[in-house]
């Protein structure tokens, strides 16, 4: 304890009689802007989905429905890879964001969804000798992405040069795949990416166990 | 035990008791710790198993004492009714009651080591082995007339002996990894004692990773939080597409869990949930998905089939993104925890990056609110799951040290929001430096800060928030503020550039404050001259009536004034009476001061990371000790000092949430 009589008290009083009215202006917050990724990508697996019951795919606003679509592999750069909690760069097949599935960084193999519509001979719509597969780093989450950005993306990444895969990576992709695979839902076909993770990211063990959990019911 | 608002609280138990007697024991704070400074003693609940109990008295402040001889003891706790009906004195302490007379002087004389660590903190799963203290006047062995008591309630004991939170509880656990398959995001790992079908419902625990994480990545928490009596349920959490999608996972995880108990592990743990009592506990995208999972029950967006809001006793947040901000990440009046690294190289706090400022969330929070910052950790060391530690700066803890720290304080954390447990209080908020578990880790790169804000707490008076009043001589309640410290500044706390390069911004290196809030402080520095900042009380207040004068402060990071310091900063609070005496208890006193900046570069040029503000709470009553002369009934002002006599001799700080309180 320090004890003291000062005659400070008048100060004290004197003191709060200055004063300013300050006022500080919020935080602004400075978004990246779209970037492309002009990181290469290469096919190399398709395999074509068909599901018993549909799913909205959640990786842009619009949550358009599913009940099919490309469970697709690629080999990425390391530069885009990484799997941050702030914005990432995202894989876009045409102007649909594909839906992640592993963490890739190890493998340098990304692993996702694609969904697509089907037509009346009930094949796949979606083209992937002709839409572009490619990276971008919006400034929204996917879940805010809208389709009219996806679009803008997509537009800006074909005036950067972005192309489709060739015919022939694309053909030994399906190759690779050995056929479409039909299942009863999301959940389901999820599960058996996991055997696609296994074969192309091998170290990411503990998503593929916990992809191959034990179904209660 | 606070002796005079807690006697009050025992109510119509108490007034029996008190009937019983013809002259009342006095109720009063004896068990603690001695400090090397003034006021050379502190009150405290909660004791570290193996450390020493002291039992102190200020002569000045109960004379009666001075000259007596006395039994002091040790008991085990017991409450109201239970000393009416048995005021016996049994001492559990090594070699029983002390006798000790009391003389005048000050209260270093008058401290007595109780017992030197023989007690023990096992208290199966609860946290503290409550035990009374007293001074037995006539040294007759019973509580009676005349005698002083630390913990004659039916709520608080005199004190704890705490365990070493790091370690396991007393149960074995289990766990199961399984899919509800109902859709692709409800894998689940969940941990449970062992033994649960000879236990009754155990509180719930909802962990929700982060985005690229992995549901089985929080072994550490769930093994010990299971240890101790808890179901800790781990879920896929769906961050990929975004923190919305992620609290939709976190929400949907929780309902189906509790629908699919019957089913789980073949029924396990059916029977033996308690779906009233939760705790979510969210990490990264998952950190303010559980916030905005809150948010959509409090506004009736999301309706939950098996469990209310008022199930959700805490929430907590690691080391969040804040992609929404206010109104949609809002935590609303929970109890709000938040933890952050300081080494984060993803969410990583820095000015250019507002979704990257894990405070915003805690500052939005209504009522009470607490958070760790951990110097050196990286934004995966708080999982299990292997691989990188995303960490970059100086003084890397790693992953096991920071598990270590996680589970020391954790426990406590939940204890605290579950069961109402008193003495996981002191974990909140005491420095670090002076209260830890003892398993906690040495290593010099472990720096912890630590915040706590009561809610709306019975008898709390904000002296000063900053939210109201924005002229400097006004305090937000009202009362005249006066100063001599220079470049005062009240104002939103938030850097208002991209950099924490040192400049002339006031709230440069703050970042408590985001977009569409509205968290308010002040910032003011001394260089090398002494001087104040002050509340001022014309014609003076009873201040003695509360127990604690409570703020928090952060040094302002990469400022030429923090940068001279180069360490804690030091400075006093300090009451002045009516009659003009001062008192002044230096927050070094308690361990420590206000932390310096983690020396992280980036962000702009030079060394230091954001503010990191750290509670100080100070004890009214100690302003008192050794005859300082001080009239707590009549202050005139309640201030903080600075400067050479005072502490550091320069710095610059922030300061927010100025409270009395009745704790």
């Amino acid at each position: 304890m320090k004890l003291q009589k000062l005659p400070l008290f008048a100060l004290l009083a004197s003191a709060a009689a200055t004063s300013a009215l300050v006022f500080q202006a919020t935080g602004q917050e400075y978004p990246a802007p779209v970037t492309i990724q002009k990181s290469e990508v290469r096919l190399l697996f398709a395999q074509p989905f068909f599901l018993d019951d549909s799913y909205a795919h959640a990786w842009r606003s619009d949550q358009p429905t599913a009940s099919a679509g490309y469970l697709i592999a690629v080999s990425a750069d390391q530069d885009v890879l990484p799997v941050r909690q702030v914005h990432n760069p995202l894989l876009f097949v045409g102007d649909m964001p594909v839906e992640r599935i592993n963490e890739a960084s190890a493998s340098g193999v990304y692993i996702g969804l694609v969904p697509s519509a089907v037509d009346a001979n009930g094949e796949l719509t979606l083209d992937l000798t002709e839409a572009p597969i490619h990276w971008a780093k919006p400034d929204v989450l996917p879940e805010a992405l809208t389709p009219a950005k996806a679009q803008a993306v997509l537009a800006e990444a074909v005036t950067s040069g972005a192309v489709a895969q060739r015919a022939d990576l694309v053909e030994q992709a399906f190759e690779e795949a050995g056929g479409a695979v039909y299942l009863p839902n999301h959940g389901m076909l999820y599960r058996y990416a996991a055997d696609v993770i296994e074969r192309y990211s091998p170290t990411e063990t503990d998503l593929v166990s916990g992809l191959r959990a034990p179904l209660v019911r | 035990m606070r002796a005079k608002h807690r006697f009050l609280a025992a109510g119509g138990a108490a007034l029996f008791a008190l009937s019983l007697s013809a002259h009342a024991q006095t109720s009063t704070e004896l068990a603690g710790n001695n400090l090397g400074q003034f006021p050379f003693f502190e009150y405290v609940r909660a004791f570290n198993e193996g450390g020493r109990i002291r039992l102190a008295v200020d002569p000045g402040l109960k004379p009666a004492l001075v000259g007596q001889t006395c039994d002091l003891y040790l008991v085990a706790s017991k409450d109201v009714a239970g000393w009416a009906s048995d005021p016996s004195l049994v001492d559990i302490s090594t070699g029983g009651a002390e006798t000790f007379t009391f003389v005048a002087g000050n209260i270093q004389s008058n401290t007595v080591i109780l017992d030197n660590g023989s007690i023990s903190g096992n208290a199966g799963i609860a946290l503290g082995v409550p035990f009374d203290v007293v001074i037995d006047v006539n040294q007759d062995g019973q509580l009676d007339a005349g005698d002083y008591i630390d913990g004659l309630d039916d709520v608080e004991a005199g004190g704890y002996v705490v365990h070493d939170t790091t370690q396991p509880g007393p149960f074995a656990t289990s766990e199961l990894v399984y899919d509800l398959g109902v859709t692709a995001w409800d894998q689940q790992d969940t941990y449970y004692p062992s033994n649960i079908a000879s236990l009754g419902e155990l509180p719930l625990i909802v962990v929700s990773h982060g985005n690229g994480h992995n549901y089985q990545w929080y072994d550490h928490v769930g093994e010990h939080m299971a240890s101790y009596g808890y179901v800790v349920m781990s879920h896929s959490n769906q961050t990929g597409p975004g923190v919305e999608f992620a609290a939709t996972t976190t929400l949907s995880n929780t309902d189906d869990f509790i629908n699919a108990l019957p089913t789980i592990g073949g029924g396990v743990l059916d029977g033996h949930v308690d779906t009233s009592n939760i705790v979510w506990l969210g990490h990264s995208r998952g950190g303010e998905g559980v916030v905005i999972a809150y948010d959509r029950i409090f506004d009736g967006t999301f309706v939950p089939q098996n469990y209310t809001i008022d199930d959700i006793k805490l929430v907590s947040s690691i080391a969040p993104v804040d992609f929404q901000g206010f109104p949609n990440t809002d935590p609303h009046a929970v109890n709000y925890h938040l933890w952050t690294g300081g080494s984060d190289a993803d969410v990583n706090g820095c000015a250019n990056c507002n979704l990257c400022q894990t405070f915003h969330l805690h500052d939005r929070a209504q009522q009470v609110r607490q958070s760790i910052s951990l110097h050196g950790v990286g934004h995966g060391d708080f999982h299990d799951g292997g691989g990188s530690s995303v960490a970059t700066g100086p003084c890397l803890v790693g992953r096991a040290d920071t598990h270590q720290i996680m589970r020391g304080y954790f426990y406590p954390l939940v204890e605290r929001y579950i069961n109402g447990s008193i003495p996981a209080k002191d974990y909140l908020y005491r420095q670090w430096e002076s209260f830890k578990p003892p398993g906690a880790p040495i290593d010099p790169c472990v720096v912890v800060d630590l915040m706590y804000r009561e809610g709306d707490a019975p008898g709390k008076v904000v002296l000063d928030d900053f939210q109201t009043n924005f002229l400097t001589d006004v305090s937000s309640s009202g009362i005249g503020v006066g100063f001599t410290v220079n470049g005062v500044t009240e104002g939103n706390m938030d850097d208002p550039n991209t950099t924490f390069t040192n400049s002339t911004e006031a709230f440069n290196g703050f970042t408590v404050d985001g977009i569409g809030d509205n968290s308010r402080g002040v910032v003011f520095e001394w260089d090398g001259t002494d001087s104040y900042y002050a509340w001022i009380v014309p014609g003076g207040g009873p201040v003695g009536i509360w127990e604690t004068i409570s703020f928090r402060a952060c040094q302002a990071s990469r400022d030429t004034l923090t940068t001279a310091v180069q360490g804690d900063l030091t400075f006093d609070v300090t009451l002045v009476d009516t009659n003009l005496t001062f008192s002044r208890i230096n927050i070094s006193a308690f361990g420590g001061g206000i932390e310096e900046p983690y020396q992280r570069t980036s962000c702009g040029a030079g060394a230091g990371w954001a503010n990191e503000f750290e509670t100080i709470r100070v004890p009214i009553e100690a302003f008192a000790h050794n005859g300082s002369g001080i009239d707590l009934n009549s202050i005139l002002a309640v201030g903080l000092e600075f400067g050479p006599s005072h502490g550091s001799n320069e710095g610059r700080i922030g300061l927010d949430d100025v409270e009395l309180l009745l704790d």
